[in-house]
């Protein structure tokens, strides 16, 4: 399954290793690539 | 993800924002991050809410462990690397989604096996160019 290309992102709020809460709205204005990782390893 | 940091200085130049995310536990993300001195943030997705919204699956046992994944560990053990046992669920598949600077997809890409990702040089040439695709 893909989301059509020029679809609105999917808002979200997440909490980074050091305890920063990154949501989308906070990458307006620049091109932003999400990196979907498999496990760590 | 290595071809994504060896262009780092490209994609500072295009002013792209770099996000890992991840669906391990806060332990083995900070662990991760040292590990592979990541230089970007690492969000942590525990209950793989992002991952579903955006429809990246756990694959198949043939999917996961098909040529393309040996072929994959060959090249990390040649360079040196020397895998690690898997902590977390290894069925969960990645994935890659671009965003534009106005909050709309310019790229979605879902894994079908664990060596699947876009190409990098494409991606940047996307953002050069303003492209979606």
């Amino acid at each position: 399954m893909t989301t059509p290309v020029g679809s609105p992102a999917v808002e979200f709020a997440l909490e980074d290793t050091v305890g920063s809460i990154h949501r989308l709205e906070h990458y307006r204005g620049h091109w932003l690539l999400m990196v979907f990782h498999r496990h760590l390893g | 993800m290595s071809q994504l940091r060896q262009r780092e200085g490209e994609v500072a130049g295009l002013g792209l924002r770099i996000v890992v995310v991840t669906f391990e536990a806060r332990e083995r993300a900070e662990e991760y991050v040292r590990e592979v001195g990541l230089g970007w943030p690492l969000l942590i997705d525990r209950r793989r809410v992002l991952y579903r919204a955006y429809g990246m699956a756990r694959g198949r046992r043939s999917a996961i462990w098909g040529l393309a994944t040996w072929w994959a560990y060959a090249r990390l053990l040649v360079r040196g690397h020397r895998p690690r046992r898997p902590t977390g669920d290894v069925n969960q598949l990645g994935g890659d989604v671009l965003v534009d600077p106005v909050g709309r997809l310019a790229l979605h890409h879902v894994g079908t096996g664990p060596a699947d990702r876009p190409a990098v040089g494409a991606l940047l040439e996307r953002i050069r160019r303003g492209d979606r695709d």
